[in-house]
């Protein structure tokens, strides 16, 4: 036995190894769904930008934030994108995001771990598709939705279940693939009218 | 024409120094023996020869930024013409390869100072300890060439211009930091190759730890200053107002920090008691080996992070190969030959050794916390569970408790006996332990703040009590006051220091944690604010045109008892890169910090403003340059120094 204590450490060190050459190149994405299914976990965070109200109220909670969506009227899923202005992908993910907008998708934005006036420069200079940006400067809700980073995006069905997450960037193809059929389960209508052409991005 | 010499000279070196590795290795172990002279031969010429080369071929990428040579794929990537030349000469380590060339170059410098002056040890100790870095040295360029050549060129046609440097790189934090914190890194393949050089010879005396601890003590202490460096880099240049943020940049930083803080400690016990012997040579493999792991963990695409530098995947196999020769090889070493390093005698209960031993075994389990924390999305998602992030409550609430235990060791230990120590240890820290008791409860009453104040605080008074009283009992015994003080070592007068430096810096973090503030207001300009005892007034909002951004800069007035002063800070658009910067501006104070930053203008003239206040900041930097500094002194130490020293045998002839 003690002859084998010197061997310890060589032995971790091989299992991490392979623990390592197991993760090189590994797509997060693929494995990056433990949310899905379960319910949006609570929270209650202040508010970065709130695009119905020019003085934004402070902060917001879930039950509030499921209940403006009722208010609105028909019952919607809501989408949530994680993003920040550190993100360089953010800025190229911005413009798809506009488009979700503009095609009637309601969007949440979680501004993560980001500096209030970074992120305000960040909208100034892409615009706000946004209908209201929850200010998560501590990652305090992006701990409980398991976001490893931005951007990710989040399908959350009207009564506060997660159906689809996608870490990365979303686009049109994404979308397709992941996020179109869960959408469609609940609204029965696709949100983009024509088909997805192979050249559209 | 450049980049090709330069290129070639890499190549050079890693030719030289790979054959020599192996002539050395070869001829220095049991293995062929009649080598060991050519190896011997070999020794010094190599060493110096491939740290000129080095130099040479980093001056060479120099110039090629300063020259604009935008054919360079990596000049490209990281510089541009509008950019201070400062900060091209900088821009060299602002990305992967370059980093990696610093890496390898400052490797090249301590390889030739540890041949210079290791005269006092026997020659083919030398040898050996060449011959590993010269190893470790060969493994680096070959992954430098092979995946992340410098001077590589872009196809035709050639970029006009570059694409700029990484807005948040561009700063004096920058210029300095990666060099300090690479300074430490790489210093502490000096104490590995003196471990593995060890084991393969064999026979370990005493000597051997007291040649290792001056170099682990520079190595150490430039670690520390380049961790501070990038904590006081994150606080004013990500604008977030924070001094740590537990990202694995970070973390990868503070693993083989604690781990060398480790190894500093047990080689006092194997220095001085002969104990410990075979734990050292394995903290001085894992300090290495932590340190390698830094420098790529966040390069290999296993773990990203905030600081963004290039994290590429298919590099991931090859610095696994590198790891796994260069750490998997020196761990099967050990195990092999570790039963050959006993170490004879006890370690009694209360005794100098005894709380040094603690001292590992609380600063190994924090570095296995942060091990796990950084790792843990990687197990977790191997695993097939979602991917989630350990963030600042884990490592706070696994880190708060061993610092206590540490602090409150630290408090103690340093006053025992080496061997055993006999009196009453009551009767030693009561004192210090009422006064702390009585301080804390006081600060706690008039400030507030959560239970965690008067703890530490306690702790805090009860060192620097114990400092005090440590070196006042020393002066005691001498003749006279002044003989008292000559009568100390410097390594005496270093340990002090360091462990006051940490006392500093406790203050200055649980300050900052607990007493923060912060204030956003919406300013209109020309009008005043009320904001605690400070009257705050936007003076004026100026537009003004920097080398290669254009910037919005508010003139912000704090008037505090007829006393003003006036802080500017900046909102940057960097042009090339489309980027907005927040340059905070901050008035640095003993006991405190007024931070401000611009924020956007929401309506006509109306600008955003957060205001912190950070109390005591400066402390944590301060600390830690106090503990760097200790760590320089105790290395001034003339028994490290004394020649008589060798008692490693000549075992190879």
């Amino acid at each position: 036995m003690k002859k084998l204590l010197p061997f310890t450490p060589f032995l971790i060190f091989i299992a991490l190894a392979g623990v390592f050459y197991a993760s090189i190149g590994r797509n997060p994405t693929l494995n990056a769904n433990g949310m899905v299914g379960k319910m949006f976990p609570a929270f209650n965070l202040p508010l970065l930008i709130d695009r119905n109200e020019p003085i934004p109220a402070t902060s917001i909670n879930l039950e509030q934030l499921i209940l403006r969506f009722q208010k609105q009227g028909e019952q919607r899923p809501w989408l949530l994108n994680v993003w920040a202005s550190w993100c360089p992908q953010c800025y190229h993910e911005h413009q798809f995001i506009t488009s979700l907008a503009d095609a009637g998708a309601i969007v949440v934005g979680l501004n993560y771990k980001d500096e209030t006036e970074n992120g305000l420069g960040f909208l100034n200079k892409m615009g706000n598709p946004y209908d209201i940006i929850l200010a998560d400067q501590e990652g305090a809700l992006g701990f409980d939705l398991g976001v490893s980073g931005a951007p990710e995006t989040f399908l959350i069905d009207p009564k506060g279940r997660i159906l689809v997450r996608h870490a990365g960037v979303i686009d049109r193809e994404v979308w397709q693939q992941k996020f179109a059929s869960h959408w469609q389960t609940v609204t029965t209508k696709p949100l983009f009218e024509e088909p997805l052409r192979s050249s559209a991005l | 024409m450049i980049s090709d010499i330069g290129q070639m000279l890499l190549l050079c070196c890693a030719v030289m120094l790979g054959s020599f590795s192996i002539i050395g290795f070869l001829g220095l172990s049991s293995l062929m023996p009649r080598l060991g002279p050519l190896a011997l031969q070999m020794v010094k010429p190599t060493a110096y020869l491939q740290c000129i080369l080095m130099l040479i071929s980093f001056c060479m990428l120099i110039y090629l930024f300063l020259s604009h040579d935008f054919s360079i794929a990596y000049v490209a990537g990281h510089s541009n013409s509008f950019l201070p030349w400062y900060y091209q000469v900088s821009a060299v380590w602002g990305g992967h390869e370059g980093s990696l060339l610093l890496w390898v170059v400052i490797l090249g410098i301590w390889y030739a100072l540890v041949v210079r002056h290791s005269d006092a040890l026997p020659a083919p100790f030398v040898g050996l300890v060449a011959a590993v870095m010269a190893g470790v040295q060969t493994s680096f360029l070959a992954f430098i060439l092979v995946t992340s050549d410098p001077f590589a060129r872009l196809p035709l046609p050639y970029p006009l211009d570059g694409q700029d440097l990484n807005p948040l790189l561009q700063d004096i934090g920058l210029i300095f930091h990666p060099p300090l914190l690479y300074m430490g890194y790489v210093g502490l393949s000096v104490a590995f190759a003196f471990a593995i050089a060890g084991l393969i010879h064999g026979e370990l005396g005493q000597a051997w730890a007291r040649w290792t601890r001056p170099w682990t003590l520079y190595a150490w202490a430039f670690l520390t200053v380049g961790i501070a460096l990038g904590s006081w880099w994150a606080y004013y240049e990500l604008g977030w107002g924070g001094w740590w943020f537990w990202d694995p940049v970070e973390n990868a930083s503070l693993m083989p920090w604690l781990a060398a803080t480790g190894l500093i400690h047990s080689l006092a016990v194997t220095d001085k008691r002969g104990l410990l012997k075979a734990w050292t040579l394995f903290l001085a493999i894992l300090a290495f080996s932590l340190s390698l792991l830094g420098t790529f963990l966040v390069r290999s695409g296993v773990l990203t992070s905030v600081h963004a530098f290039a994290a590429d995947p298919t590099r991931g196999v090859f610095i696994l190969c590198l790891l796994g020769v260069v750490i998997g090889g020196s761990l099967l070493l050990f195990a092999c030959r570790a039963h050959l390093v006993s170490s004879e005698g006890t370690i009694s209960l209360v005794s100098r050794e005894a709380g040094l031993l603690v001292n590992n075994i609380l600063l190994c389990t924090a570095t296995f916390v942060i091990f796990i924390g950084t790792l843990y999305p990687l197990f977790e998602e191997l695993m097939g569970y979602t991917q989630s992030s350990v963030g600042a409550p884990y490592f706070n609430a696994m880190f708060v408790p061993l610092a206590f235990i540490l602090l409150a060791v630290l408090a103690v230990a340093p006053r025992l006996n080496w061997k055993r120590h006999s009196g009453s240890l009551v009767k030693l820290m009561l004192p210090g332990l009422i006064l702390g008791v009585f301080t804390g409860g006081t600060i706690w009453v008039f400030f507030g703040g959560s239970w965690l104040v008067p703890v530490t605080v306690m702790l805090v008074v009860a060192l620097v009590w114990s400092i005090g009283m440590d070196m006042r009992h020393q002066i005691r015994y001498a003749i006279n006051f002044k003989q008292g003080i000559a009568r100390f070592k410097s390594q005496y007068y270093g340990m002090h220091l360091a462990h006051f430096g940490l006392a500093v810096m406790v203050v200055g973090i649980v300050g900052v944690s607990n007493y923060s503030n912060e204030e956003d207001m919406l300013m209109t300009v020309g009008q005043t604010y009320e904001l605690g005892d400070y009257q705050v007034k936007l003076n004026a909002v100026n537009t003004l045109d920097g080398p290669n951004y254009k910037a919005t800069q508010g003139e912000i007035e704090f008037k505090k008892d007829g006393e003003s002063h006036v802080l500017k800070p900046e909102k940057r658009f960097y042009i090339t890169r489309e980027a907005v910067m927040t340059e905070a501006a901050m008035r640095a104070g003993l006991f405190g910090d007024l931070y401000v930053a611009l924020g956007e203008s929401r309506q006509q003239n109306q600008w955003a403003i957060r205001v912190h206040y950070k109390p005591m900041i400066r402390w944590i930097w301060g600390g830690a340059l106090l503990i760097a500094f200790g760590g320089i002194w105790a290395s001034f130490d003339r028994r490290y120094r004394r020649p008589e020293a060798p008692a490693i045998s000549d075992g190879t002839t």
